[in-house]
């Protein structure tokens, strides 16, 4: 609408209606919004809290609890756990450091390579590694039949390493990412006054950045020890706690004993990610006073080069052969012992059927969060409702949930009418929805407090209703963390494996289910050439968006500023 | 922003309705089953004989019953095509299913593959078996044991694989069948000196095939029902029934009590007592109800006694001191 | 006598991809002196203080600090200290620990490290200050630390780059002081650098005026106020109005000057000039006098109306119309002198012997006599 000052202004609209809607609006869409999160949150979670303190005529004991407590088997489990999420996110700090600070200060040549290794395990499930050291590392793998050596691949060393491949992306991108928030300046200064490398990385880099490292290490434990695909793959004869709820439920139908494992691995989850969320929010040594001057970046020196590129590259060579070798597995009938190639693996039809299931939920749930998220956080920013905190926090637990818990919990709430949803498409859309909404909340929270307010409300001095300024002011400033809510939720879904596996029914099979099915009874090849296409669809769906973005001029991919 | 969300929309639109479209068509059935090697195949073949829209979820034994303790009364399936007798016979005290005594196809089937008041029929039963990789046999100069107490020497220490009871119905089988051979104390005795030289307890029973197969170990127990296709495929395994005796369950077929597709599911459990059905299964080697050619055992190998109703009681017991004992740090 | 200079720079370039930051710039800085570079944004003064710093490697050119080639020195083996715009001082440190930050990792003994840390916040003014953070100091103390901390390895030379800028006016005024202290205490070589000439000006022993990557002009704060080379250089250290005109004949450095304005008479003419060369004359605001208009008519007298009048406490300061020119020029002590208005119709004393100019010195944007 023109808007040249005192010229045009649109006809004033009838009182009544429309200022009791644009009042009504907001409080409506809240409580929407709250109900959601309290139905599709709060429940399950409370349903398996519940159920741990039930006896099956449905009184109240602490009996399962004291059995747990009691038996020596499922405190080694806690302990495992603990032991290997602490052991990996010691790894996946170190390692990450390493590659984040040789990505941000090291050659040039090396920076794009080192990205793309590092963050190519995203596009894959979590257990993809498990599965590629098996083929590599196992009894018969290549490397025993190359080199005739037996690895231990079976127990801590398969688990560790698994996982520290999977999850080392997320450590380096949030250690990147403090390093980049980095002022130059102090490095400089610190410099000017006589330090060296060593000195600088000691006395200034490692200190500033503890709070960020802290934070990284932080979220890697509370996935380390949610994750579910990778101990059970290659736990050997050890138990941990994520596969052994599984057990619970699948082996024993013991809803009681699984739920209290579900409590127990939610605690320190649910406590850590809390904590990193709500005690580091801001306690970040970022530039303290006035602005940063250009730079010219000052490369490592050789010693520290050799330190960090060591790993680094050891890293990337498994990352490229664990790729390599899923790639082999599924075109050659007994990838590592029959290496003649086939095509029956790829002509699999319930694999693909399994995917098209996969990129259905996906996309929806993906849409439907991004939404969502974006208006959950308009909501909690812009409006003042009470309940701001309260949505905000019902959706991070979603998210700090197990994924084990969160379907053991679906499986509970939603086993009757009146919610009757087992069995179908929409409880798996529901729960990845649950899970990962926060991220386009947050997402979208951060950019919102980068809008200022004074603009949306020259929106209004114009004429603009609520919904009009949300429309065509809010949303397209948005568009970057919408579109990041969209494709995090999105890419999770498509590779999660902890809480659809509780999930699925027949004819619902998602690809993630699926090939960890496959995996676990032997079928390598099948799992190798379904992995194969998951991962090609989830490229190639990324790639559209990235070209779609690109060409309507989105920066949706730009880092979150 | 407007243009992307143009775009996007009707791509997710479609992909969205390919899957809701072809769900709203044909009659439609959900499967459990835990006939898992043949699992694929056993859809495709039902489909097209029966003109009804197959849908299975593969789970292995301890897993599908589970899933039914779980879920009911409003159970997710809505036939079980393919599971043990012991939980077919704990459904059936606990009213789960829907009794079908006069199936024609089945009218002229041995009275002890139907249980006897129509509630379930057994396909036939599957057998467990010693497998033994051929090469690595050869390597260390080694014959496949003749018997099962052979397998308590200890030059066999880490190299036997076999699944384990909490998920897998064979795996019972198997425990079960020792149990009953031996007796509960000796049987024990008998599992906890096996256990010594078991190596790795995997998920389902067709596992320890796969690991044998591919090299991992030498030994294996395992289900028989995908030996015959794998030896076909080319891989390098022996089979031995040894002299004690080979445990064996049914496969049982059950009508779940709340479908709605009551004629639908009345026409599958027909479908699976007709003679094409019974020639069809026996392929895979199992010793269907009907006499079928059968690659894997021309004649019928030696069955343990072996008691059903026996498995059926001592469910929950047999679980629960396996994993005292067995589940280890 | 002429003591080598303690720091050179000879023929400095630096590039930034197409951008040109530095383009051969010359300096010479003597022991216990404090040179200002300054400029506009983006003239290259910050580049060349990083490259004296150590921060950015010349692409040409050569530093050399005690008659010692630098230029290749990392910053951490050169004896400059830097105080950098926003103090960069370490947030996880003390204020004791960020100032003894070079010392401790010199492993100098910790007694001798608390020592000079004391002495150095009582030079500054912060004693006391040694327990705080750098997050609970004020812009001005913040500063402070910065420049303690610098001092506190004893550098030849320290390098400010715009230590000021984020301080408040009155603070600014008051470091000024400070760091000549500083300077004199300690007989401290200072090259600082800063977009402000009022603050150079005040501070400076000499001034190198850049703009776009070269020294336009360099000397004195006098010299480069009262004789400035280029109407740049005028414009940038002060308000200023041209007057284009001839030079005719004369002698003895007395000369008429053909202007639009009339004829005016000036004294000390510079040698060099010629008659018949194009000239522009530097009139400075509070150069010109004000007065009654009268019929009289004095040499280098004029007429004028004033069209706008700006009261700023210490001057007010009148543009007056002159002949279709519009001058600036300043009255002080408003208070006893007697003030005119708007529309007040003015007579306009000009100096006898203004700063001449040459006329087509840097193209002039702004053509004609104008106030920055």
């Amino acid at each position: 609408m023109a808007t040249t000052l005192g010229i045009e202004r649109p006809a004033a609209r009838p009182q009544a209606t429309g200022q009791a809607v644009a009042r009504l609006l907001p409080a409506a869409l809240a409580l929407l919004l709250v109900a959601w999160l309290a139905l599709f949150i709060a429940y399950p979670a409370l349903a398996v809290l519940v159920r741990s303190v039930s006896t099956r005529a449905g009184g109240f004991t602490l009996a399962h609890y004291y059995a747990f407590f009691a038996k020596a088997y499922f405190l080694r489990s806690l302990l495992n756990t603990l032991i290997l999420g602490g052991t990996v996110t010691g790894l996946c700090l170190a390692l990450g450091f390493a590659l984040a600070y040789l990505v941000s200060r090291g050659p040039r040549v090396l920076r794009l390579p080192l990205r793309v290794l590092t963050l190519a395990p995203l596009i894959a499930p979590p257990y993809l590694f498990g599965l590629a050291l098996i083929i590599l590392a196992g009894r018969r793998g290549v490397l025993a039949q190359l080199l005739d050596v037996q690895i231990p691949l079976y127990g801590w060393l398969g688990v560790i390493l698994s996982q520290v491949l999977s999850l080392l992306p997320v450590a380096f991108l949030m250690i990147e990412n403090v390093l980049a928030s980095l002022d130059p300046a102090m490095e400089d200064s610190a410099c000017d006054l006589g330090a060296d490398e060593a000195a600088l990385l000691k006395t200034i880099i490692l200190p500033l950045a503890s709070p960020g490292l802290l934070k990284a290490g932080l979220l890697t434990f509370g996935l380390s020890i949610a994750d579910f695909g990778n101990p059970a793959l290659l736990g050997g004869g050890l138990s941990f706690l994520a596969p052994d709820a599984y057990l619970m439920v699948t082996g024993e139908w013991n809803m009681e004993m699984a739920s209290v494992l579900s409590v127990v691995l939610l605690v320190p989850t649910l406590g850590i990610f809390l904590a990193q969320h709500y005690w580091l929010k801001g306690k970040t040594y970022t530039t303290v006073g006035g602005h940063a001057t250009a730079t010219e970046l000052r490369g490592i020196g050789g010693g520290l080069l050799t330190v960090c590129l060591a790993p680094s590259l050891a890293f990337g060579v498994l990352v490229l052969a664990s790729y390599g070798v899923i790639a082999l597995g599924a075109v050659t009938k007994l990838v590592g012992i029959d290496n003649t190639p086939t095509l029956l693996h790829l002509a699999s039809t319930a694999g693909l059927a399994a995917i098209q299931t996969s990129l259905q939920v996906s996309l929806a749930a993906g849409l439907v969060a991004a939404i969502a998220g974006t208006g959950l956080a308009y909501l909690c920013v812009r409006t003042e409702t009470r309940w701001s905190g309260l949505l905000e926090l019902t959706t991070l637990i979603g998210f700090a949930l197990p994924g084990t818990v969160m379907g053991i919990g679906y499986i509970l709430a939603f086993n009757r009418p009146p919610l009757f949803l087992t069995g179908t498409l929409a409880i798996l859309i529901l729960n990845m929805i649950a899970r990962f909404l926060a991220v386009g909340l947050e997402a979208s929270v951060g950019k919102l407090y980068q809008i200022d307010v004074s603009i949306e409300e020259a929106s209004a001095d114009l004429g603009a209703g609520l919904l009009t300024t949300f429309r065509r002011i809010t949303l397209p400033l948005m568009s970057s963390a919408f579109a990041a809510g969209f494709l995090f939720t999105f890419m999770q879904s498509m590779i999660s494996l902890s809480a659809a596996i509780f999930l699925v029914a027949p004819g619902n099979l998602l690809a993630s289910v699926y090939i960890f099915n496959r995996a676990r009874d032997g079928d390598m090849g099948i799992a190798c050439a379904t992995s194969c296409f998951l991962i090609l669809s989830l490229a190639t769906c990324l790639g559209a968006l990235a070209l779609l973005a690109r060409r309507t001029g989105n920066r949706i991919f730009a880092a979150h500023a | 922003m407007k243009k992307a969300v143009q775009l996007c929309a009707p791509l997710a639109a479609l992909i969205l309705l390919a899957g809701i479209v072809p769900a709203l068509a044909a009659e439609e059935i959900r499967i459990y089953t835990y006939m898992l090697p043949i699992q694929e195949d056993l859809t495709k073949f039902l489909t097209d004989n029966t003109g009804v829209q197959v849908k299975t979820l593969g789970l292995s034994g301890g897993e599908l019953w589970a899933r039914v303790q779980a879920e009911k009364p409003n159970i997710g399936a809505d036939v079980l095509f393919g599971f043990a007798p012991g939980p077919a016979i704990l459904g059936k005290r606990e009213g789960l299913w829907v009794p079908y005594p006069d199936a024609p196809a089945w009218k002229d089937i041995h009275p002890r593959y139907k249980d006897k008041d129509g509630a379930y029929v057994d396909l036939g039963t599957s057998c467990f078996v010693l497998v033994g990789n051929k090469d690595l046999l050869a390597k260390k100069s080694l014959k496949m044991p003749e018997s099962w107490s052979d397998l308590l020497d200890p030059k066999w220490k880490g190299e036997i694989v076999m699944p384990s009871p909490v998920t897998s119905g064979t795996a019972f089988m198997i425990n079960a069948t020792f149990l009953q051979l031996l007796g509960w104390e000796k049987g024990w005795e008998f599992l906890e000196r096996l256990d010594k030289n078991v190596a790795q307890y995997t998920r389902s029973g067709n596992a320890p095939l796969e690991h044998v197969g591919r090299g991992e170990y030498i030994l294996g127990l395992t289900s028989d029902e995908k030996v015959p296709q794998r030896l076909q495929q080319g891989f390098p395994i022996l089979w031995a029934a040894p002299k004690e005796g080979l445990g064996y369950e049914g496969n049982i077929v059950a009508i779940v009590k709340g479908t709605r597709q009551l004629e639908a599911a009345k026409k599958i459990v027909n479908f699976a007592g007709t003679d094409k059905f019974q020639r069809w299964l026996a392929q895979f080697g199992y010793l269907t109800a009907r006499d079928a050619p059968n690659p894997m055992y021309p004649s019928k190998p030696k069955l343990v006694d072996y008691s059903y109703e026996w498995a059926a009681d001592n469910h929950e017991r047999v679980i629960d001191a396996w994993k005292t004992k067995f589940l280890r740090k | 006598m002429a003591e080598p200079p303690l720091l050179r720079l000879e023929g400095i370039t630096k590039t930034y991809g197409p951008i040109t930051a530095v383009c051969e710039v010359n300096a010479d800085i003597r022991r216990g002196e404090l040179v200002s570079f300054v400029g506009p944004s983006g003239c290259g003064k910050t580049t060349l203080l990083r490259v004296v710093g150590g921060f950015a490697r010349p692409d040409a050119g050569r530093v050399a600090l005690d008659e010692e080639d630098i230029t290749s020195l990392p910053p951490n083996q050169r004896a400059t200290a830097m105080v950098f715009q926003n103090y960069a001082l370490f947030p996880h440190l003390t204020v004791a620990e960020n100032v003894g930050y070079g010392l401790t990792i010199r492993r100098r003994p910790a007694a001798e490290i608390a020592r000079r840390v004391e002495e150095l916040l009582s030079l500054v003014q912060l004693q006391g200050f040694g327990r705080r953070r750098p997050a609970q100091l004020s812009g001005g103390q913040q500063q402070r630390v910065a420049l303690a901390r610098s001092l506190s390895l004893q550098p030849k030379v320290l390098l400010l780059d715009e230590p000021l800028s984020n301080l408040d006016a009155n603070l600014r005024i008051q470091m000024r002081t400070e760091i000549t202290r500083l300077q004199r205490d300690l007989n401290q070589t200072i090259v600082f650098v800063t977009h402000d000439q009022e603050e150079a000006m005040s501070i400076s022993d000499r001034i190198m005026v850049m703009d776009r990557g070269r020294i336009l002009q360099a000397g004195t704060p006098a010299e480069i106020y009262e004789r400035p080379g280029s109407r740049f250089v005028a414009r940038f250290v002060g308000a200023a109005n041209f007057l284009d005109g001839t030079l005719g004949n004369g002698t003895s450095g007395r000369a008429s000057i053909a202007t639009r304005l009339g004829t005016l008479i000036v004294e000390k003419v510079a040698n060099g000039w010629m008659a018949g060369d194009r000239v522009a004359v530097l009139l400075r605001p509070e150069a010109i006098r004000l007065g009654p208009p009268e019929d009289r008519a004095e040499p280098n007298r004029l007429l004028g109306t004033i069209t706008h009048a700006m009261y700023t406490g210490a001057v007010i300061r009148y543009t007056v119309q002159v002949g279709g020119i519009p001058l600036t020029v300043d009255l002080s002590d408003p208070r006893h002198t007697p003030a005119f208005r708007r529309g007040d119709r003015v007579s306009l004393q000009l100096p006898s012997d203004p700063h001449l100019l040459p006329r087509e010195s840097v193209v002039d944007p702004g053509g004609g006599a104008s106030s920055p």
